[in-house]
């Protein structure tokens, strides 16, 4: 496991690239704010072994001639929604950083990576788009 | 000296009484190593219902709950979450939603009247608190607000049940 300090954003991934996050259905509320359903804040943090929250990169996916589907494969029940590389970098409102972190048995595998406070993880969760929803 | 939660004026008769005197009897049974939690002793006192009955699920969620390796929920902050709830809670406040966190915890949340509110717990000692009011713009954040201070948690409160949708 890399240290904070060696995370580093990957200029390689471009601001219009999606991010998949599973969404487990304990972690979706109603917004009456928003009018609709969303994830919670609380489905955007760091994992609890101390590394950031882990993402698919949705072109890597694709590229390897999966869908959705193949991010949510073995995990029945859960959803997924996307979040724009851009949305993360946002200098204001996210602040945080993605970098690729490929593992065996996902290439797709990269990390969002930053202090997720309350604010980012409210504004990641509010801007997050379902791929696929409890309501469809 | 700021009071602490359960010192915290309400005004009136806005929570029944033995909702801040909820029960949580825990019964653990041993098993071939395992410990198997019952919580079917929660006394569930009307209106907070169905937040026992969220907190209840929550906490007998596996390990990986969440698809990331999250672990098992807490059942120490479940019930403090019950029991700030309990003393919260007022007239005209709709109920929160309960969700787990990737930390043992869980989360209360309201998103209504225009208003984010999310009181987040995952330590005995302190909460995490964060509020925006999207009419306003005032926005308030801490994350680890103590007991001494949970009269700001109070004003927060107090803020969302005075707001008309």
């Amino acid at each position: 496991m890399a240290s904070k300090e060696e995370y580093q954003d990957d200029p390689s991934i471009p601001n219009e690239a999606e991010l998949w996050r599973r969404i487990s259905p304990d972690q979706v509320v109603h917004d009456d704010n928003l009018g609709r359903f969303r994830p919670t804040s609380a489905a955007f943090n760091d994992s609890s072994d101390g590394t950031p929250m882990s993402v698919d990169l949705a072109a890597i996916v694709v590229a390897n001639g999966g869908d959705a589907n193949t991010t949510l494969a073995g995990y029945p029940g859960c959803f997924l929604v996307a979040l724009t590389a851009e949305q993360v970098r946002d200098p204001v409102k996210g602040k945080q950083g993605v970098q690729r972190e490929p593992l065996s048995t996902n290439p797709a595998h990269a990390y969002v990576f930053g202090k997720k406070t309350g604010s980012v993880k409210g504004y990641l969760a509010r801007c997050s788009r379902w791929i696929v929803s409890p309501r469809p | 000296m700021a009071p602490s939660l359960h010192e915290t004026r309400h005004d009136g008769d806005d929570v029944e009484p033995q909702s801040r005197q909820h029960v949580l009897r825990v019964d653990e049974m041993r098993s071939q190593g395992n410990t198997v939690v019952s919580m079917s002793h929660w006394r569930k006192p009307d209106p907070l219902a169905p937040l026992f009955e969220t907190a209840h699920g929550l906490v007998l969620l596996p390990e990986g709950w969440d698809s990331y390796g999250a672990p098992k929920i807490s059942l120490f902050y479940a019930e403090r979450a019950l029991d700030l709830v309990s003393a919260l809670m007022r007239r005209n406040l709709p109920l929160p939603a309960l969700v787990p966190t990737t930390a043992r915890g869980v989360q209360l949340e309201w998103h209504t009247r225009g208003i984010d509110l999310e009181i987040t717990v995952e330590s005995l000692s302190s909460v995490g608190v964060y509020f925006e009011d999207h009419r306003t713009g005032e926005t308030y954040e801490e994350e680890q607000l103590e007991p001494a201070s949970f009269v700001k948690l109070d004003q927060l409160i107090g803020k969302l049940a005075a707001r008309r949708g």
